[in-house]
């Protein structure tokens, strides 16, 4: 079993979030978690928590993924850097496919504000691991949830090249993704076998120790994806998933 | 959200409700802002319809500590926790909690909502006398901290849920010296007896309570055993809880044979004298079996009410024989004496005197029995607790609390005047006007 000295988790007081912090603290991975999080007040009391429980030091930095605010995170970065970076954070509210503003609000928030994190963590020097959580909706556009898939599917390739870049850089790279979780951003999705967010969280953390590259969680995901992106287009489209 | 069947802990009352449970107080304050009527939740262990309602914010989800002093031996913990969840913590400290009741499967907030009491009422008084601090979400949504200082801080406890929602608890917590405790049995012969032993203990002891064997008539009538209790240096570890796997059919325990039978064979196999137990053992025997309630099959009603110390005896006696004329005995009958109170909730029915718990199967008869129990226990100045309550009837209920229903409505429009807290209960009672739905 892998430890950290000091471990950045974003999306904390979410579903998976929360699962990977407590799953940290209870094994006694970190020594020091730090919590990024839109909701400081929130993310507080669970910082506290995982302190008194599991004897952890917490601390939280506000992040608001919309508008993150460099200068405060790079000076944190600077202060005390993390060797474990896990990105959780997330948005995927019902959709409209033609909707620019709605689009752009998604693609800050799962997108670009990772790449935000990533910039600064590597130019101050980051070395550890890098954990993106994005999803199987990358792989295969779905109306349904289009601009989240595409969000996602931007994350997947951009998580492959930092893993490239790392390669030379001491930054392990594992990508994540999930099938439906849950947990309150699939809510409003009702489909069977949503798979528990400790379980999902659990399997992170195995394949860190295993230095994988890329998880599917729960694993058979792989083989429906694997079907998925091989079908040809006019038979996907009239699909009803 | 999503919709289900929930039942009191007596499985007497039940109800389909929608629940929302949520996992940060952003989620909590939403929910209280967009619902037109809801009651927050905890485990279920209260018996009747006191934790029932049409929505229902079910804040077990919300459990994390948020502060521990270990000078002062103060703790803030979110409301959704149960004392069993903090108990293990609480021990490795050296701590126990100052008040417990008889079981620890009830959460924080709802040992405040019921303001619960246990072994050690005579020394420290109800759960109040516990709790240092509160935060409570208020049914507009806003959320406000009250200590002990401010005047509004009792109007919480022993209100049920429906003044305000208690988001956090800060405890007061005890030191104690190990983990075991030594415990001492006396078998007595008859309810003065019985009486008598519990007075005398209450002096020495912090810990005392009676079970009390239903079946015995005449001359043995209020035979029990009287326990008492204090902690004392050393470990014992804490049990691992068995399940009762299935419902026996309702017959069972309504059959007057067999619980003879099983009163008897408590009173004769339970060993009297000196013994050193557990913390499990000694405060929740009955947490020891998990859904033990289900014993009763078709369910149960729990009546449990106190009366001055002048009316113990008349009272005790009358309801038990009353219950042998209606051949429906008790298995878990607990009297316990009650002390004089510094602090009080809102609708608290412990007064300086005794309190007496009874389980009763439901048959057909229980109505009928229930109803001539309230008659005597009015007759003796008595009243009943509304946690375990689930027939009583509005009538009776105002003979009983007529000073704390006013004082109640005029909290409820200080509160929550457009009546958005609301519980199964309170509208039985007439505490709320409405129709169940």
């Amino acid at each position: 079993m892998r430890r950290w000295e000091h471990a950045w988790l974003t999306g904390a007081t979410g579903g998976l979030g929360k699962s990977i912090a407590y799953q940290l603290a209870r094994e006694k991975r970190v020594r020091q978690l730090t919590l990024l999080s839109h909701t400081p007040g929130e993310a507080e009391r669970t910082a506290k928590d995982l302190a008194y429980r599991y004897g952890i030091q917490t601390r939280v930095i506000s992040f608001n993924a919309e508008k993150p605010r460099v200068k405060a995170l790079r000076d944190a970065a600077r202060k005390d850097m993390p060797s474990l970076v896990i990105l959780t954070h997330g948005i995927m509210p019902p959709e409209d496919l033609l909707d620019p503003r709605l689009a752009e609000r998604i693609c800050r928030v799962n997108t670009l504000s990772m790449i935000t994190l990533t910039s600064i963590l590597t130019k101050e020097g980051f070395k550890g691991d890098l954990v993106f959580v994005s999803s199987v909706a990358a792989l295969r556009a779905k109306q349904r949830n289009a601009l989240y898939g595409m969000s996602k599917a931007a994350l997947t390739h951009y998580a492959e090249a930092v893993r490239q870049y790392g390669r030379q850089h001491g930054v392990h790279v594992l990508e994540v993704r999930p099938g439906i979780l849950k947990t309150r951003m699939s809510e409003h999705v009702s489909v069977p076998l949503k798979e528990p967010p400790q379980r999902a969280a659990r399997h992170i953390l195995t394949a860190l120790d295993k230095r994988k590259h890329v998880l599917y969680t729960p694993g058979w995901w792989y083989y429906t994806m694997l079907i998925l992106r091989s079908l040809p287009a006019r038979v996907y489209d009239r699909m009803k998933l | 959200m999503r919709e289900e069947v929930v039942c009191g802990f007596s499985r007497s009352r039940c109800r389909k409700a929608r629940i929302i449970k949520p996992a940060s107080w952003g989620e909590a304050v939403r929910a209280v802002r967009e619902a037109d009527v809801i009651l927050p939740a905890g485990n279920h262990y209260s018996y009747g319809d006191s934790s029932l309602n049409r929505i229902l914010l079910d804040m077990r989800g919300l459990k994390r500590i948020l502060h521990w002093d270990d000078e002062q031996d103060l703790l803030t913990v979110e409301a959704g926790m149960t004392l069993a969840e903090l108990l293990p913590w609480l021990l490795n400290r050296g701590r126990f909690y100052l008040i417990t009741p008889g079981t620890k499967g009830i959460t924080l907030g709802g040992a405040v909502a019921s303001n619960v009491h246990g072994k050690d009422h005579h020394v420290h008084g109800s759960f109040i006398h516990s709790v240092e601090a509160l935060t409570i979400l208020h049914a507009d949504g806003s959320i406000r901290t009250y200590t002990k200082r401010d005047r509004a801080f009792t109007h919480f406890f022993a209100s049920y849920g429906l003044l305000g929602i208690i988001l956090t608890v800060t405890l007061r917590v005890k030191r104690i010296p190990g983990t075991r405790i030594l415990a001492e049995h006396v078998k007595t012969r008859n309810l003065r007896e019985t009486l008598r032993i519990l007075y005398r203990m209450e002096a020495s002891l912090p810990y005392t309570v009676a079970w009390i064997d239903t079946s015995a008539r005449g001359t043995a009538l209020g035979r029990g055993i009287v326990m008492g209790g204090r902690f004392i240096p050393g470990r014992l570890p804490l049990k691992r809880v068995k399940r009762v796997p299935f419902s026996l059919p309702g017959w069972v325990m309504a059959s007057e044979r067999f619980m003879r039978f099983a009163n008897r064979a408590y009173y004769a196999l339970q060993p009297a004298g000196r013994r050193v137990e557990s913390v499990d053992s000694f405060f929740y025997p009955l947490d020891a079996l998990r859904d033990w309630n289900r014993v009763y099959g078709r369910g149960f009603v729990q009546y449990q009410f106190s009366v001055p110390r002048a009316h113990a005896e008349a009272a005790v006696s009358r309801v038990i024989k009353t219950m042998q004329e209606y051949h429906l005995l008790s298995f878990v009958s607990v009297l316990k004496t009650t002390g004089r109170e510094r602090l009080r909730g809102v609708f608290d029915f412990t007064q300086p005197g005794v309190s007496f718990a009874v389980d009763i199967p439901l048959t057909n008869r229980t109505g009928r029995l229930v109803e001539e129990l309230d008659r005597i226990i009015l007759k003796h100045a008595g009243r009943v607790y509304l946690t375990k309550d689930s027939l009583l009837t509005p009538e009776v209920f105002k003979r009983m609390y007529s000073r704390e229903t006013a004082r109640f409505k005029r909290l409820k429009k200080t509160y929550d005047p457009t009546h958005k807290l609301v519980s199964d209960q309170a509208l039985r009672l007439g505490l709320i006007r409405g129709e169940r739905v």
